[in-house]
């Protein structure tokens, strides 16, 4: 097989446009606009990119299907057509759906990033300017890593062996500093929640027991205060169909996303942030289904196929 | 079939009976490509320069043609081409050399981020390019340019290293005898052609896999 050009919105494209973006990023101080403004640019190509990772037609703006048969490679007949990708923020929440480990934590990384970049380029402020690097970098490279891997490549040849070296530092004090911020806000609701009267604490477990019912999450203790809370958490991979004589059930494997305790008030959102409480492990969502309900069978119409045929000749 | 490994990715052969046409002698060793806008067998004679002509013939006329893969500015070039002598001239050889030697000691990290891209618009778009990629080597002097400061250096680098080693050189004395060359792998050029007369006239026909 032999092919002129890639597809303008096939992974390879994209990608090779972030290693051009980001040389650019390199050339400049991580104090200056232009390293911030570079580093959205190509940000913005890796989410392209991750969601081509899958078919090129993911990246076509849905409002008009000639987009979806432009990018399966289909030239469309509609008249004057030029090409539309779909908006970065539609294409964040696509990249959310298919870059297994794109948590909703990096997708807010990426809408604020992107907000910053919008701001640049179609104001007159400056939110990129000597802004320290120290407050988006480390969630910056994070967020490539993982985008990265989708598209099969790595942050050696995106930005090559020394800078993806300390990339990965950074990625690493990321997590430290997690860990550290997860925990203070952890021990904070301990000493507000051991301060309350027994009868205060009581009354709040007995609610939390009430709401952390399994149908709104997965059921886990609180690191604070030790009662009921619930996790919510988005699907991993599909889900395990079994059918028996009483119907359809489902189970899925779910990641951690938040986590609610309604006794303490503690609240933690974000994957990494729940690694580091302790509340990380992925957990088991089962559904269970009538056979009518899953496939959305009507009985009356089913019935009414069971008829003869209509006729109304006599 | 009788053959000789010339090097990893060339094959020296004769292929067909008195008749036959090449691509019917081709399709006794592999799968003929079919490419969109490309003849399936082209046949290629000395010719003057032409300052108009994109090609290598046009570009360089009688003189030597550089060491090079087949359409690398593609971003999917031909794999397989073979050479097919219908018209022979001793004096004139095929150029070879492994795209091993080409690449030695390059870093893989740096390999993939030198970027190149064709010297022209394909098909109204430029696709950005490496040098190596996927299993796949391209080198072309000319009708691919570097796109960054990585790819200029890499690419002097490679121009160094072609200049200083010498070509595995071979000609086509025989009507039949053919190379069969993995274009992924190994590049190939033609020494000059002396007289304007030459009857030098070779086959050219891209491959899809070769079955021996």
């Amino acid at each position: 097989m032999t092919q002129k050009t890639h597809h303008e919105w096939s992974k390879e494209a994209l990608f090779a446009k972030a290693q051009l973006y980001s040389e650019s990023m390199a050339e400049n101080a991580d104090t200056e606009w232009k390293f911030g403004l570079w580093s959205a640019f190509t940000l913005e190509m890796l989410v392209r990119g991750s969601v081509a990772a899958n078919s090129p037609a993911l990246v076509g703006d849905t409002q008009d299907w000639s987009n979806i048969l432009y990018g399966l490679g289909i030239q469309p007949k509609k008249a004057k057509f030029v090409p539309k990708s779909a908006s970065i923020s539609d294409l964040v929440s696509r990249a959310e759906e298919l870059v297994p480990d794109f948590s909703r934590e990096h997708a807010n990384f990426c809408v604020s990033h992107f907000a910053r970049r919008n701001s640049e380029v179609h104001s007159g402020s400056l939110p990129f300017e000597n802004v320290g690097s120290a407050t988006w970098l480390p969630m910056f490279y994070a967020v490539c890593e993982v985008l990265l891997a989708n598209i099969g490549e790595s942050l050696e040849t995106l930005l090559g062996r020394e800078t993806a070296a300390m990339a990965r530092e950074d990625i690493g004090a990321l997590r430290d500093e997690t860990a550290k911020s997860v925990k203070g806000t952890i021990s904070a609701h301990k000493i507000i929640w051991e301060q309350k009267t027994d009868e205060e604490r009581a009354a709040a477990v007995t609610q939390a027991e009430a709401a952390a019912l399994r149908q709104y999450g997965h059921r886990v203790v609180c690191p604070a205060c030790g009662s009921r809370a619930l996790v919510q958490g988005k699907a991993a991979g599909d889900a395990k169909r079994t059918v028996d004589e009483d119907g359809i059930y489902e189970r899925q494997v779910m990641k951690p996303e938040a986590f609610y305790c309604l006794a303490c008030g503690l609240k933690i959102t974000g994957y990494s942030k729940l690694l580091a409480a302790g509340l990380g492990n992925t957990y088991i969502s089962t559904s269970r289904y009538d056979a009518v309900e899953f496939f959305n069978i009507d009985i009356a119409e089913h019935y009414r196929n069971m008829m003869e045929d209509d006729n109304n000749e006599y | 079939m009788k053959y000789e490994l010339l090097c990893e990715g060339v094959i020296h052969t004769t292929l067909g009976e008195a008749g036959d046409t090449t691509e019917l002698a081709a399709q006794r060793v592999g799968s003929v490509a079919s490419i969109l806008g490309v003849s399936t067998v082209q046949s290629l004679v000395p010719r003057s320069k032409q300052q108009s002509s994109p090609s290598y013939s046009g570009m360089y006329g009688l003189g030597h043609f550089p060491l090079h893969t087949d359409m690398a500015h593609w971003c999917i070039p031909p794999r397989y081409l073979m050479l097919r002598c219908i018209q022979p001239d001793i004096r004139v050889k095929t150029t070879i050399l492994p795209s091993k030697v080409v690449l030695e000691d390059e870093d893989e990290i740096d390999v993939k981020r030198s970027l190149f891209r064709p010297r022209r618009r394909l098909e109204e778009r430029l696709t950005v390019m490496r040098l190596y990629e996927d299993g796949k080597f391209r080198w072309d002097p000319v009708f691919i340019e570097p796109l960054n400061a990585l790819a200029r250096e890499l690419s002097e680098r490679v121009r160094t290293r072609i200049q200083k080693t010498r070509p595995i050189e071979i000609s086509l004395d025989h009507r039949g005898e053919c190379l069969i060359i993995d274009n992924w792998a190994v590049l190939h050029g033609r020494t000059s052609v002396e007289d304007e007369s030459s009857p030098r006239r070779i086959d050219r026909i891209y491959l899809t896999e070769i079955m021996l």
